[in-house]
């Protein structure tokens, strides 16, 4: 008697490979498409899970490529107006569909209709990046100027890297009923005003994601040949739902539809790969561990896991690592007792 | 109503306790190492009437050979350094020094006051580069194995509360005091060992190896294990706790008042001083 399961490797087991493993230890990464060595340019672009990955890719020493550094700034100016979140200014991109009109746009020449939105203080800031520049502009041109030298940036972030890592975020947004232009966030939230005779919500389906995934895929390899994307999905569960049920319910749709065109890029492109951030953060082994107190916040501790997972498996040779492969391996330590504190030590402990 | 003992280390107020919370009808007497030894001559009276001795495997033998006695288990207490790799004991003139928290020393702050540091350097050496030099990151699969092979020859099982331990939350408050928790989970194992089914509860005695020191696991260390991680270090008696830059100075304080006399880490930590010591060397150059 045998059966297709005999012979399986112990990461298709559920007992193997994740109950009897360290919480800490669980790694969900079999057989990735390529390596990355610390020569190789990655490009960042997503949803707000997506800056945790950017931090943590400057933060190991990779060569992370950011087209607008503003290195004439402060460190702190740098950081106050969103410089180096991503690999360009170009703020949360939370759907395919805002990725795909942004190579559109720099690459094809497609031209929204809305090109500023007015905030309540007077400002004008860019619609599709409304919280980038916090002072925001004081004309709608001055906006427009930013976005030309915007895109101009953006371009090379779609040409130079050898590894673009995109994070699908929501599934959920806010678009111009005039040209079909999706928002990071719906007009009226932060700048603009909601007008439900030109603007309507739209919830994508795996039918809508998997056109705009493919067709900007398939865009982004004809401009840069030697690209290889790693796809991921934002584990952050949504802030708000515009559907009428939980945000919950409608959570669990969103990240559904993201994580099943994931799979359908992994079939359909050779050079795609798929990293489980998404698993390692939201995994029942997790138990919830990779939260903040307001369950929907990654915290620093399941940003570490996914890195540590990322880095074990796709860096040919970890530069961290680089340090310990130089150094002598850690000597042997002899067995040692030492487990019979001292008398003054119990002494406290005694009641 | 059945009588043990329980002579430990300073594991055995939480295992006495837990013992007493989970079983009913035993009466449950309890000794640390030293107070059964001071008492010695009245326990070599009393201990054939107990039904059942428990002892610390390590004690057997130090002041007493408990061998020849029928109702004799043991029961190890946990020590694992993977959280805490850079903790030390040393040694002074022939005896054991304390730091500002107790016997346990760091490593980089010792091999930093022997190469003539100062404390803002010394300071500067608590970082991700360094630990990695010094190895540790890589102790984790060591102690576990060690830990759990410590508990198995006893005849308990515990992965898998190991697995639950250390699941987001570091179980060790040094290298030898474990958390509450633990030791109750000990506890419980072991009365199924002894085929005792526990009382169903899941009321945990208070903790009291918070009198003593706790170290904190660094943030680097922590990140790399799932749990969080603090430079803030709580001294021993008092529910008080000093900062990184107050620890290396009290410490080179200790260390200042024993020169030239020659003060070294317990020959156990021999082997991992000298790394550290080179890994500050290779830093610095």
């Amino acid at each position: 008697m045998t059966n297709p399961y005999v012979g399986i490797k112990d990461y298709q087991l559920w007992r193997r490979s994740v109950a009897r493993v360290e919480t800490h230890l669980f790694d969900p990464v079999e057989n990735p498409r390529y390596k990355i060595d610390s020569a190789m340019k990655i490009a960042t672009a997503g949803s707000c899970f997506a800056q945790h990955i950017s931090r943590q890719m400057q933060r190991i020493g990779f060569h992370y490529l950011i087209a607008e550094s503003g290195e004439e700034l402060t460190a702190q100016e740098r950081s106050r107006r969103n410089f180096g979140v991503f690999s360009a200014r170009y703020g949360n991109l939370y759907t395919a569909r805002q990725l795909l009109q942004l190579f559109e746009e720099v690459f094809e020449g497609r031209t929204p209709l809305d090109t500023a939105w007015q905030r309540k203080d007077g400002k004008f800031v860019d619609p599709f990046r409304p919280l980038i520049e916090p002072d925001g502009y004081e004309t709608e041109e001055a906006v427009r100027e930013a976005r030309r030298s915007h895109l101009a940036s953006v371009k090379s972030v779609f040409l130079e890297p050898d590894i673009f890592v995109f994070t699908l975020g929501l599934t959920e947004a806010w678009r111009s009923k005039s040209d079909g232009s999706v928002f990071p966030l719906a007009p009226g939230v932060s700048a603009g005003s909601y007008d439900p005779e030109k603007y309507e919500f739209i919830n994508f389906n795996v039918s809508d994601v998997d056109k705009d995934m493919t067709l900007f895929l398939e865009k982004l390899k004809a401009v840069n040949p030697r690209v290889k994307v790693m796809l991921t999905v934002s584990p952050v569960p949504l802030v708000a739902t515009y559907e009428d049920r939980s945000v919950l319910v409608s959570t669990t749709y969103s990240k559904s539809v993201l994580r099943v065109v994931a799979e359908q890029m992994l079939a359909r492109f050779d050079w795609v790969d798929y990293f489980p951030s998404y698993e390692i953060i939201t995994g029942s082994y997790a138990g919830g561990l990779y939260y903040e107190d307001d369950y929907r916040e990654v915290n620093s501790i399941g940003v570490a896991h996914a890195m540590r997972c990322f880095v074990k498996n796709y860096v040919s040779r970890p530069v961290e690592d680089e340090i310990a492969t130089t150094m002598p391996p850690l000597p042997e330590t002899p067995p040692q007792s030492g487990v019979i504190c001292d008398e003054r030590e119990i002494e406290m402990m005694r009641p | 109503m059945d009588n043990w003992l329980l002579v430990s280390n300073c594991n055995t107020f939480g295992l006495a306790n837990s013992l007493r919370l989970l079983t009913n009808g035993i009466k449950i007497d309890h000794a640390d190492y030293w107070s059964f030894r001071s008492k010695l001559d009245e326990y070599k009276q009393t201990l054939p009437q107990y039904a059942k001795v428990i002892i610390h495997p390590d004690i057997n033998g130090l002041a007493y050979d408990f061998s020849a006695l029928e109702n004799l288990s043991k029961i190890p207490s946990i020590k694992f350094d993977a959280y805490h790799p850079d903790l030390c004991t040393v040694v002074a003139q022939g005896a054991m020094l304390d730091s500002p928290l107790g016997p346990f020393h760091s490593m980089i702050v010792l091999a930093a006051y022997q190469a003539g540091y100062d404390v803002r350097t010394t300071c500067s050496f608590f970082r991700r580069d360094v630990f990695e030099r010094c190895g540790y990151f890589g102790r984790w699969d060591i102690e576990r194995d060690q830990l759990l092979k410590t508990f198995a020859d006893q005849g308990l099982d515990i992965s898998s509360r190991f697995r639950i331990w250390s699941r987001g939350d570091c179980f060790m408050y040094g290298i030898n005091h474990s958390k509450a928790r633990p030791i109750h989970d000990i506890a419980q194992l072991y009365l199924e060992k002894c085929g005792i089914e526990p009382n169903d509860t899941d009321l945990v005695p208070s903790d009291v190896m918070t009198a003593g020191a706790c170290y904190p696991v660094y943030p680097e260390i922590a990140e790399v294990f799932g749990v969080k991680g603090s430079y803030m270090f709580k001294v021993p008696q008092e529910y008080r706790q000093i900062s990184l830059e107050q620890f290396v100075e009290q410490s080179f304080g200790i260390y200042s008042k024993l020169a030239p006399d020659p003060f070294l880490p317990e020959v156990h930590y021999t082997n991992r001083h000298n790394l550290v010591k080179s890994a500050l060397m290779e830093t610095q150059h």
